[in-house]
């Protein structure tokens, strides 16, 4: 990384010292630095540097006392976090399983409804309109208002998925005359639905653009051929969107991971604001290296089986 | 390759001819989606017009009886008596969403051309930096990014609310992904002709990065627009809206109507940009008219 950086910033230098007119290949390059240069300084600044610095704490104790205080205490917080701390590894499988569950099913959620959207039909933009509608409002102030002071004061629950759980609907379809696991089973679908399509926005997103990317004429060939609509599916679309299942797999694994509401972040966030800058750092670096290695694998899996076009 | 379909002669040889029972219950599933979808947006608008009482019925309507404007009016009072101005509040939020906005879509869109497209020692190390950075969890980096801000004299200045949302790295990745569907030809060419870099970016790559920028841009809105800015800034007077609709929202169920009333206020500068630019973002690539 820092390799990339030192060159990008003395590449503006070495046009003013060349007077020689630049190769096609070099002016190429150095263009690409100078495009490069903003992002990476954003990235080091707010990124880079931050997440070394967190590495640093995550050996430290830190103490607020008069000023920020840091003093290195090697392995204590990495001691404290697997041996003593006994909600990490709970937590940690808590997520894991989460991440186990959500993942298959937001793709194939996302997949799915990406392809009914694709298709022509009377109110479709609206019908794309209202399955954007959560990438827009949700993980912002008017999400947090509505759940603290609506549905909490209203339903006792947590989070807006509670009110399909609490007693309002079950009680409406206890009277209608259901037997109680219907009712139960129905309470946990629709909460588990609701949860699911208020995750998969920008997942269906992405699916629909990569759909639109799929050559109509590959369609057309298939109808020539005489194949159906099951066989076109499978060997058109889904090789011409593999690159994007891949991404949105990784997007998906990354969501969850990194969602606010799962155990292991809800603990990080938990310790930063106790000021135990030097647990959260500890053990957000952890988080850090599993996320790491899962990403690491499914990369691993995925490059095999995605298919490039062209 | 269809060997199996051969044997399915009267197989429908395109969607268009779905039966009338298959749109049926598409329509139907989509309904039913899209209900569980719009369902908090709406539960909140009617919850802004419900009565003080209605808040604490059992189970909750989710149309008000007796639809009021109260809440709102409560709202302008409480907004009416605080130390800044409602209009500061509104300046200092726009302000920040918009130039971030803007300065972010012009940082992304550069650095994605490079990265998906020019060949550079690095190259595989900064698109994986990108995955690195989606991956590490904010709540860690505030602590050190707040003492580079102290460092740089940035803490209760509007710059460190914004400077920090132009490092977001989401916008590069949806950039670069979208990038590498763009066709090679279609630069060489440019490159053929003589274009420099900077034409090359600003004539074809902008263009066809149009869908990836529009929904750049309501996610860049959208996170910034709900920033509180809390843990940078101290002056009332450089506070954002939501910081200051929070502050009148979490005075508890008393207020519960006041909070939505908020909420809903909220939700309309998000959902404005969405309306300006979702015709480009639905339609995506298929007016790009590039194909391989």
């Amino acid at each position: 990384m820092a390799n990339v950086n030192t060159k990008a910033v003395s590449a503006p230098k070495k046009i003013k010292k060349q007077r020689v007119p630049m190769s096609l290949e070099r002016k190429t390059r150095v263009a690409g630095y100078i495009f490069l240069l903003p992002w990476i300084i954003g990235v080091v600044s707010f990124f880079i540097i931050p997440f070394f610095t967190s590495i640093w704490y995550s050996f430290s104790r830190i103490t607020l006392v008069g000023g920020l205080n840091v003093s290195f205490i090697g392995l204590e917080n990495y001691h404290y976090i697997f041996l003593e701390d006994e909600n990490f590894l709970p937590n940690l499988s808590a997520s894991l399983l989460a991440l186990l569950k959500d993942v298959p099913i937001i793709t194939i959620f996302a997949f799915f409804v990406a392809i009914i959207l694709n298709d022509k039909f009377p109110g479709r933009l609206f019908a794309r309109a209202l399955f954007f509608l959560p990438v827009i409002v949700a993980s912002s102030m008017v999400l947090k208002i509505i759940n603290e002071d609506l549905l909490v004061a209203n339903s006792m629950g947590g989070g807006a998925t509670s009110i399909f759980q609490t007693g309002s609907i079950n009680e409406f379809l206890a009277q209608l005359g259901l037997p109680g696991q219907v009712v139960n089973l129905f309470s946990t679908v629709t909460s588990q639905v609701f949860d699911l399509s208020w995750k998969a926005g920008l997942q269906i997103l992405l699916f629909l653009s990569a759909l639109q990317g799929v050559p109509a004429s590959y369609y057309e060939v298939c109808s020539i051929e005489g194949a159906n609509a099951w066989d076109s599916f499978w060997k058109v679309t889904v090789p011409c969107v593999s690159p994007t299942i891949f991404i949105v797999v990784l997007y998906t694994v990354i969501d969850s991971f990194t969602d606010m509401s799962n155990p292991v972040m809800a603990s990080i966030i938990q310790f930063s604001s106790d000021t135990k800058y030097g647990y959260a750092s500890a053990e957000a670096i952890i988080y850090f290296i599993i996320i790491g290695a899962i990403l690491g694998v499914l990369t691993g899996l995925c490059s095999k089986l995605v298919f490039h076009n062209g | 390759m269809f060997k199996n379909s051969k044997k399915n002669q009267f197989a429908a040889p395109k969607k268009q001819q779905r039966s009338i029972a298959g749109t049926i219950g598409l329509f139907l599933l989509l309904a039913t989606m899209g209900t569980f979808m719009a369902f908090p947006l709406v539960y909140a608008i009617s919850s802004s017009f419900k009565p003080p009482e209605e808040f604490f019925l059992f189970p909750p309507p989710i149309f008000p009886t007796q639809p009021t404007g109260e809440n709102f009016t409560q709202l302008g009072m409480v907004i009416s008596n605080m130390w800044i101005s409602f209009e500061r509040y509104l300046f200092n939020s726009l302000f920040i969403s918009i130039s971030s906005t803007v300065l972010y879509l012009m940082i992304a869109m550069l650095a994605a051309y490079p990265l998906a497209k020019h060949e550079f020692p690095g190259k595989k190390g900064a698109n994986e930096l990108i995955t690195l950075a989606l991956m590490f969890t904010a709540a860690v980096t505030a602590i050190p990014q707040y003492i580079i801000l102290s460092y740089l004299g940035l803490v209760d200045n509007p710059l460190g609310v914004l400077l920090p949302t132009l490092a977001n790295t989401m916008g590069v990745f949806l950039c670069v992904q979208y990038m590498e569907t763009l066709p090679n030809a279609v630069l060489e060419s440019g490159r053929m002709d003589g274009a420099s870099e900077w034409k090359i970016w600003s004539s074809i790559v902008v263009p066809n990065l149009k869908p990836a920028m529009f929904t750049m841009m309501i996610f860049q809105f959208q996170g910034v627009w709900n920033t509180t800015g809390a843990n940078v800034i101290y002056n009332e007077a450089w506070k954002t809206l939501p910081a200051a609709m929070g502050q009148v929202a979490t005075a508890g169920i008393a207020r519960a109507g006041v909070g939505s009333a908020a909420s809903v206020i909220l939700m309309i500068p998000p959902i404005a940009v969405f309306i300006l630019s979702q015709s480009n973002v639905m339609e995506t690539m298929a007016h790009s008219g590039i194909k391989d």
